[in-house]
Protein backbone atom coordinates (compact mmCIF):
# COMPACT_ATOMS: atom_id res chain seq x y z
CA UNK A 1 0.00 0.00 0.00
CA UNK A 2 2.95 2.39 0.95
CA UNK A 3 4.71 1.83 -2.55
CA UNK A 4 0.89 2.19 -4.41
CA UNK A 5 1.09 6.06 -2.75
CA UNK A 6 4.52 6.59 -3.77
CA UNK A 7 4.42 5.45 -7.35
CA UNK A 8 0.75 7.30 -7.34
CA UNK A 9 2.37 10.41 -6.23
CA UNK A 10 5.22 10.01 -8.70
CA UNK A 11 3.17 9.26 -11.64
CA UNK A 12 0.62 12.66 -10.99
CA UNK A 13 3.89 14.83 -11.06
CA UNK A 14 4.97 12.56 -14.49
CA UNK A 15 2.08 13.18 -16.00
CA UNK A 16 2.13 17.13 -15.32
CA UNK A 17 5.91 16.58 -16.62
CA UNK A 18 7.49 17.43 -13.03
CA UNK A 19 10.31 14.06 -12.30
CA UNK A 20 10.67 13.57 -8.55
CA UNK A 21 13.20 11.13 -6.79
CA UNK A 22 12.40 9.13 -3.46
CA UNK A 23 15.29 10.24 -1.01
CA UNK A 24 13.75 8.91 2.21
CA UNK A 25 11.03 6.29 3.85
CA UNK A 26 10.08 5.94 7.13
CA UNK A 27 7.54 5.04 9.34
CA UNK A 28 7.08 7.18 12.75
CA UNK A 29 4.95 6.91 15.62
CA UNK A 30 2.86 9.62 15.30
CA UNK A 31 1.34 11.81 11.62
CA UNK A 32 3.08 15.50 12.22
CA UNK A 33 3.95 18.39 9.62
CA UNK A 34 6.93 20.12 8.62
CA UNK A 35 6.30 22.26 5.97
CA UNK A 36 4.50 25.54 5.66
CA UNK A 37 2.18 24.25 2.63
CA UNK A 38 0.24 21.68 3.38
CA UNK A 39 -2.21 19.76 1.52
CA UNK A 40 -4.52 17.29 3.15
CA UNK A 41 -7.36 14.89 2.32
CA UNK A 42 -9.11 12.52 4.79
CA UNK A 43 -9.99 8.96 4.27
CA UNK A 44 -12.72 7.33 4.74
CA UNK A 45 -15.11 4.07 4.83
CA UNK A 46 -13.70 0.94 5.46
CA UNK A 47 -10.29 2.57 5.84
CA UNK A 48 -9.99 6.02 7.84
CA UNK A 49 -6.95 8.16 8.01
CA UNK A 50 -5.46 11.03 7.21
CA UNK A 51 -2.85 11.59 3.64
CA UNK A 52 -0.56 14.64 3.35
CA UNK A 53 1.35 16.72 1.25
CA UNK A 54 3.55 18.70 2.01
CA UNK A 55 5.83 21.16 -0.46
CA UNK A 56 8.92 23.66 0.93
CA UNK A 57 9.48 26.85 -0.95
CA UNK A 58 11.55 25.54 -3.75
CA UNK A 59 8.93 22.53 -4.74
CA UNK A 60 6.12 24.74 -4.68
CA UNK A 61 8.03 27.17 -7.49
CA UNK A 62 8.81 24.63 -9.09
CA UNK A 63 5.56 23.07 -9.65
CA UNK A 64 3.90 26.38 -9.98
CA UNK A 65 6.89 27.02 -12.37
CA UNK A 66 6.05 24.34 -14.71
CA UNK A 67 1.67 24.34 -13.99
CA UNK A 68 1.51 27.70 -14.47
CA UNK A 69 4.32 29.79 -15.88
CA UNK A 70 4.82 32.88 -14.98
CA UNK A 71 3.23 32.58 -11.87
CA UNK A 72 6.25 31.36 -10.25
CA UNK A 73 6.95 34.69 -9.79
CA UNK A 74 3.94 36.04 -7.96
CA UNK A 75 3.14 35.58 -4.14
CA UNK A 76 1.56 32.12 -3.55
CA UNK A 77 -2.57 33.03 -4.94
CA UNK A 78 -5.64 31.33 -4.90
CA UNK A 79 -4.72 29.57 -8.75
CA UNK A 80 -1.27 28.60 -7.86
CA UNK A 81 -2.69 26.96 -4.78
CA UNK A 82 -5.53 25.21 -6.44
CA UNK A 83 -3.22 23.72 -8.74
CA UNK A 84 -1.12 22.23 -5.67
CA UNK A 85 -4.43 20.92 -4.40
CA UNK A 86 -5.64 19.31 -7.36
CA UNK A 87 -2.29 17.39 -7.58
CA UNK A 88 -3.15 15.60 -3.98
CA UNK A 89 -6.32 15.18 -5.14
CA UNK A 90 -5.47 13.14 -8.41
CA UNK A 91 -2.94 11.17 -6.43
CA UNK A 92 -5.41 10.76 -3.72
CA UNK A 93 -8.17 9.30 -6.07
CA UNK A 94 -4.61 6.89 -7.81
CA UNK A 95 -3.98 5.63 -4.88
CA UNK A 96 -7.18 3.92 -3.83
CA UNK A 97 -7.66 3.16 -6.78
CA UNK A 98 -4.40 1.15 -6.82
CA UNK A 99 -5.19 -0.42 -3.69
CA UNK A 100 -8.36 -1.67 -4.83
CA UNK A 101 -9.94 -1.37 -1.48
CA UNK A 102 -14.44 -1.55 -1.60
CA UNK A 103 -15.93 1.19 0.39
CA UNK A 104 -13.09 3.90 0.72
CA UNK A 105 -13.50 7.36 -0.90
CA UNK A 106 -11.15 10.46 0.11
CA UNK A 107 -12.85 13.50 1.52
CA UNK A 108 -11.89 17.21 -0.89
CA UNK A 109 -8.53 18.48 -0.52
CA UNK A 110 -8.40 21.33 2.33
CA UNK A 111 -4.67 23.20 1.95
CA UNK A 112 -3.34 24.86 5.28
CA UNK A 113 -0.52 27.86 5.04
CA UNK A 114 1.10 29.05 7.72
CA UNK A 115 4.52 29.96 9.21
CA UNK A 116 5.55 28.28 12.28
CA UNK A 117 2.48 25.93 12.73
CA UNK A 118 2.11 23.54 15.68
CA UNK A 119 -0.22 20.23 14.76
CA UNK A 120 -1.19 16.83 15.38
CA UNK A 121 -2.73 15.44 12.50
CA UNK A 122 -2.87 11.58 14.21
CA UNK A 123 -1.28 10.18 16.62
CA UNK A 124 -0.96 6.62 15.32
CA UNK A 125 1.79 5.14 13.24
CA UNK A 126 2.43 6.99 10.28
CA UNK A 127 4.23 6.20 7.00
CA UNK A 128 6.32 9.08 5.43
CA UNK A 129 8.13 9.20 2.13
CA UNK A 130 10.76 12.47 1.18
CA UNK A 131 10.92 13.22 -2.74
CA UNK A 132 13.15 15.87 -4.38
CA UNK A 133 12.06 18.18 -6.89
CA UNK A 134 14.30 20.53 -8.59
CA UNK A 135 16.17 21.78 -5.27
CA UNK A 136 13.07 20.91 -3.16
CA UNK A 137 11.72 18.63 -0.84
CA UNK A 138 8.18 17.01 -0.82
CA UNK A 139 6.98 15.27 1.76
CA UNK A 140 4.37 12.71 1.70
CA UNK A 141 2.32 11.09 5.07
CA UNK A 142 -0.04 8.84 5.30
CA UNK A 143 -1.74 7.59 9.07
CA UNK A 144 -4.81 5.57 9.77
CA UNK A 145 -7.11 5.18 12.53
CA UNK B 1 -27.29 22.70 -3.54
CA UNK B 2 -29.09 26.20 -2.85
CA UNK B 3 -28.76 28.43 0.16
CA UNK B 4 -31.13 27.35 2.11
CA UNK B 5 -30.53 23.71 2.36
CA UNK B 6 -26.60 24.52 3.15
CA UNK B 7 -27.36 26.83 5.92
CA UNK B 8 -29.40 24.28 7.14
CA UNK B 9 -26.50 21.56 6.86
CA UNK B 10 -24.89 24.24 8.93
CA UNK B 11 -26.88 24.41 11.90
CA UNK B 12 -26.93 20.80 12.32
CA UNK B 13 -23.26 21.14 12.90
CA UNK B 14 -23.90 24.44 15.13
CA UNK B 15 -26.57 22.49 16.99
CA UNK B 16 -24.23 19.41 18.13
CA UNK B 17 -20.71 21.97 18.51
CA UNK B 18 -23.51 24.17 21.32
CA UNK B 19 -24.63 20.38 22.72
CA UNK B 20 -21.59 18.87 23.22
CA UNK B 21 -20.04 22.04 24.97
CA UNK B 22 -22.60 22.60 26.95
CA UNK B 23 -22.44 19.11 28.26
CA UNK B 24 -19.07 19.07 28.97
CA UNK B 25 -18.09 22.08 29.98
CA UNK B 26 -21.91 22.38 31.69
CA UNK B 27 -21.49 26.20 29.47
CA UNK B 28 -24.15 27.18 27.27
CA UNK B 29 -22.54 28.97 24.29
CA UNK B 30 -24.36 31.80 22.78
CA UNK B 31 -24.72 31.82 18.69
CA UNK B 32 -24.63 34.13 16.54
CA UNK B 33 -26.37 34.19 13.04
CA UNK B 34 -25.08 32.29 9.79
CA UNK B 35 -23.02 34.05 7.78
CA UNK B 36 -22.19 33.07 4.27
CA UNK B 37 -18.56 33.44 3.16
CA UNK B 38 -17.76 35.01 0.00
CA UNK B 39 -13.82 34.17 -0.34
CA UNK B 40 -12.55 30.33 -0.73
CA UNK B 41 -10.38 30.77 1.96
CA UNK B 42 -10.39 31.92 5.75
CA UNK B 43 -7.36 33.28 8.03
CA UNK B 44 -7.40 32.02 11.72
CA UNK B 45 -5.77 32.53 14.83
CA UNK B 46 -5.73 30.05 18.10
CA UNK B 47 -6.31 26.02 17.98
CA UNK B 48 -8.09 25.09 15.09
CA UNK B 49 -9.58 21.27 14.51
CA UNK B 50 -10.54 20.56 11.06
CA UNK B 51 -12.60 17.58 10.39
CA UNK B 52 -13.08 16.36 6.96
CA UNK B 53 -16.43 14.34 5.63
CA UNK B 54 -17.12 12.89 2.60
CA UNK B 55 -20.65 11.18 1.10
CA UNK B 56 -23.46 12.63 -0.73
CA UNK B 57 -22.09 15.55 0.82
CA UNK B 58 -18.88 16.58 1.39
CA UNK B 59 -16.46 19.55 2.95
CA UNK B 60 -15.04 20.00 5.94
CA UNK B 61 -15.66 21.27 9.48
CA UNK B 62 -13.14 23.37 10.85
CA UNK B 63 -13.24 24.64 15.07
CA UNK B 64 -11.59 27.79 15.92
CA UNK B 65 -10.62 28.23 19.21
CA UNK B 66 -9.30 31.62 20.14
CA UNK B 67 -6.08 31.13 22.82
CA UNK B 68 -7.73 31.60 25.74
CA UNK B 69 -10.87 29.62 25.04
CA UNK B 70 -8.76 26.91 23.80
CA UNK B 71 -6.79 26.25 27.31
CA UNK B 72 -9.86 26.64 29.03
CA UNK B 73 -12.09 23.73 26.90
CA UNK B 74 -8.03 21.90 28.02
CA UNK B 75 -8.22 22.62 31.56
CA UNK B 76 -11.95 21.96 32.06
CA UNK B 77 -11.71 18.94 30.26
CA UNK B 78 -8.85 17.17 31.82
CA UNK B 79 -8.79 18.89 35.21
CA UNK B 80 -5.53 20.95 34.77
CA UNK B 81 -4.11 24.48 34.85
CA UNK B 82 -2.13 24.70 31.71
CA UNK B 83 -1.23 27.91 30.48
CA UNK B 84 0.10 27.58 27.36
CA UNK B 85 -0.70 25.21 24.44
CA UNK B 86 0.77 21.57 23.92
CA UNK B 87 0.29 18.34 22.77
CA UNK B 88 -2.54 17.39 25.02
CA UNK B 89 -4.55 20.54 24.10
CA UNK B 90 -4.15 19.45 20.29
CA UNK B 91 -5.02 16.13 21.36
CA UNK B 92 -7.88 17.47 23.69
CA UNK B 93 -9.22 19.30 20.42
CA UNK B 94 -8.86 16.54 18.26
CA UNK B 95 -11.08 14.74 20.56
CA UNK B 96 -13.93 17.32 21.06
CA UNK B 97 -14.12 18.42 17.13
CA UNK B 98 -14.49 14.41 16.81
CA UNK B 99 -17.18 14.03 18.89
CA UNK B 100 -18.86 16.98 17.94
CA UNK B 101 -18.79 16.30 14.10
CA UNK B 102 -20.20 12.36 14.98
CA UNK B 103 -22.88 14.36 16.33
CA UNK B 104 -24.06 16.12 13.41
CA UNK B 105 -23.06 13.69 10.91
CA UNK B 106 -25.61 11.30 12.63
CA UNK B 107 -28.54 13.78 12.65
CA UNK B 108 -27.79 14.93 9.07
CA UNK B 109 -27.48 10.93 7.61
CA UNK B 110 -31.11 10.58 9.62
CA UNK B 111 -32.52 13.62 8.32
CA UNK B 112 -30.97 13.12 4.61
CA UNK B 113 -31.56 9.07 3.96
CA UNK B 114 -28.82 7.68 1.84
CA UNK B 115 -26.68 10.19 2.38
CA UNK B 116 -24.12 8.54 4.01
CA UNK B 117 -21.77 11.23 5.26
CA UNK B 118 -18.62 10.09 6.58
CA UNK B 119 -15.83 11.13 8.89
CA UNK B 120 -12.50 11.17 8.24
CA UNK B 121 -10.33 11.76 11.66
CA UNK B 122 -9.53 15.28 13.09
CA UNK B 123 -6.45 16.90 13.22
CA UNK B 124 -5.69 19.80 14.81
CA UNK B 125 -3.56 22.81 13.83
CA UNK B 126 -2.25 26.12 16.14
CA UNK B 127 -0.42 28.98 15.29
CA UNK B 128 -1.30 32.71 13.91
CA UNK B 129 -2.89 33.65 10.57
CA UNK B 130 -2.99 30.15 9.50
CA UNK B 131 -4.86 29.49 6.12
CA UNK B 132 -7.94 27.48 5.62
CA UNK B 133 -8.70 27.25 1.50
CA UNK B 134 -11.21 24.80 -0.18
CA UNK B 135 -12.14 25.43 -3.45
CA UNK B 136 -15.04 25.18 -5.57
CA UNK B 137 -17.48 24.79 -2.23
CA UNK B 138 -19.43 27.70 -0.62
CA UNK B 139 -18.11 28.16 2.86
CA UNK B 140 -20.84 29.29 6.09
CA UNK B 141 -19.55 30.70 9.68
CA UNK B 142 -21.16 31.00 13.14
CA UNK B 143 -19.31 32.44 15.99
CA UNK B 144 -20.36 31.37 19.25
CA UNK B 145 -19.28 32.99 22.65
CA UNK B 146 -17.83 30.38 24.71
CA UNK B 147 -15.98 30.14 28.45
CA UNK B 148 -13.01 32.90 27.88
CA UNK B 149 -13.82 33.82 24.43
CA UNK B 150 -15.04 33.00 21.23
CA UNK B 151 -15.19 30.10 19.26
CA UNK B 152 -15.82 29.95 15.21
CA UNK B 153 -17.37 27.21 13.75
CA UNK B 154 -16.68 27.46 9.58
CA UNK B 155 -18.01 24.34 7.26
CA UNK B 156 -17.05 24.37 3.64
CA UNK B 157 -19.30 22.55 1.88
CA UNK B 158 -20.75 20.66 -1.64
CA UNK B 159 -23.00 18.20 -3.08
CA UNK B 160 -21.22 15.62 -4.71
Amino acid sequence: MFSDLAESFKDTLSSFGLETFLTDTFEVPFHSIECDVIILLGIVGSLKGVLTFEYDDNATHSIIRTMMPGAENEPLGEMSLSALSEIGNICGGMFLSRCKREGTDITPPTIVTGKNIKAMINNNKTYRFYLSLASGTIVVSLSFS
Amino acid sequence: MDEALEKKFMLYFANAVASVYTKMLDFQPKMEGIKKEEKTWVKETGVITLVPFNGKFSGRLLLVFDPLSALILHNEINGESTKTVNDETLFTHGEFGNICAGHAITEINNAFRGSNVRLAPPSVFSGKELTFFNFKMNHYSIVMAVMGGKLTLNVALKES
